[in-house]
């Protein structure tokens, strides 16, 4: 349809992110619902949060889930007006900025997590 | 003066629908995609942005879980996530993978399966009530509740 162009793209990083964040959670539903199973079992699932490959990771799923989110929107402006369609290529570049952006908060907010030793602020408002 | 048509692609959609289950689910797609977008990154900034993901422990889950609102935001995150990646992923078996029926129909039998299964674990796990430290149970006898194993209390 618009072969290489931005739309493609726009596709197929729509189907990917889809795809990495049912399986993020099916992974989150299952670790966070083993409470059920007793406050032994949950902690024993949850040691792996504090991995940092796991803690990198969820940056990753933050964004995917956030570029999913935006460009998502821009699919049901497109489906119901006009102005989607004409400037759908604007619309995608803002929602990778605006992906970006969230991204980048909740990189902001891992760091102290990831190197405690070199960022002492605990949360995102300083402090 | 003439009115345009805004859903113009809803048009398309109904057009291009082979059946009206497909249709519905056209229309689902972007109904809770739109009710998702708020509730997920409302939800990422809460439990992962604000707060430590790494930090929720056992008694922190169980007093938030003690709260009817927050089940019912969790308990429509669990269905809306599932039933929208379960369609979506139906899309890209279609789109993607073999066309042979019968492979096709092992394909979908086992993600089917799979995502069924956790959408009735994880609202079990909403519906159970889980003890709360303090509160339905005690700490083991004479320990320290913070030097306990991640607070794991003798629930």
């Amino acid at each position: 349809m618009y072969k290489g162009r931005e739309g493609q793209w726009a596709f197929f990083l729509h189907r990917l992110s889809g795809v990495a964040i049912l399986l993020y959670l099916i992974l989150h539903t299952v670790s966070i619902g083993s409470t059920m199973l007793g406050a032994e079992v949950y902690s024993a699932v949850h040691k792996i949060y504090e991995l940092m490959p796991f803690r990198l990771g969820l940056i990753g799923v933050a964004g995917a889930v956030a570029y999913h989110a935006f460009n998502g929107l821009r699919i049901v402006v497109m489906d119901f007006t006009d102005w989607g369609v004409k400037y759908q290529r604007q619309l995608w570049y803002a929602s990778l900025v605006f992906a970006a952006l969230f991204m980048l908060l909740t990189l902001y907010a891992n760091l102290p997590r990831l190197f405690p030793s070199v960022f002492t602020y605990t949360t995102i408002w300083g402090q | 003066m003439i009115m345009a048509i805004k859903a113009r692609s809803f048009k398309d959609a109904k057009a291009q629908a082979k059946s009206n289950p497909e249709l519905v689910w056209w229309v689902f797609m972007r109904l809770s995609g739109t009710a998702l977008v708020l509730l997920t990154l409302f939800h990422l900034f809460k439990n992962h942005i604000a707060v430590d993901e790494a930090s929720w422990d056992y008694e922190q889950i169980a007093s938030s879980y003690a709260g009817w609102w927050n089940k019912l935001y969790l308990f429509a995150l669990l269905t809306l996530g599932l039933l929208h990646g379960g369609n979506g992923i139906r899309y890209v078996i279609d789109d993607f993978t073999t066309k042979k029926p019968a492979t096709r129909f092992w394909i979908k039998s086992t993600v089917y399966t799979i995502i069924g299964s956790v959408l009735i674990f994880g609202m079990l796990a909403l519906i159970v009530d889980l003890p709360v430290p303090g509160v339905d149970c005690v700490y083991p006898k004479g320990a320290d509740p913070a030097a306990t194993n991640r607070g794991v209390p003798d629930c």
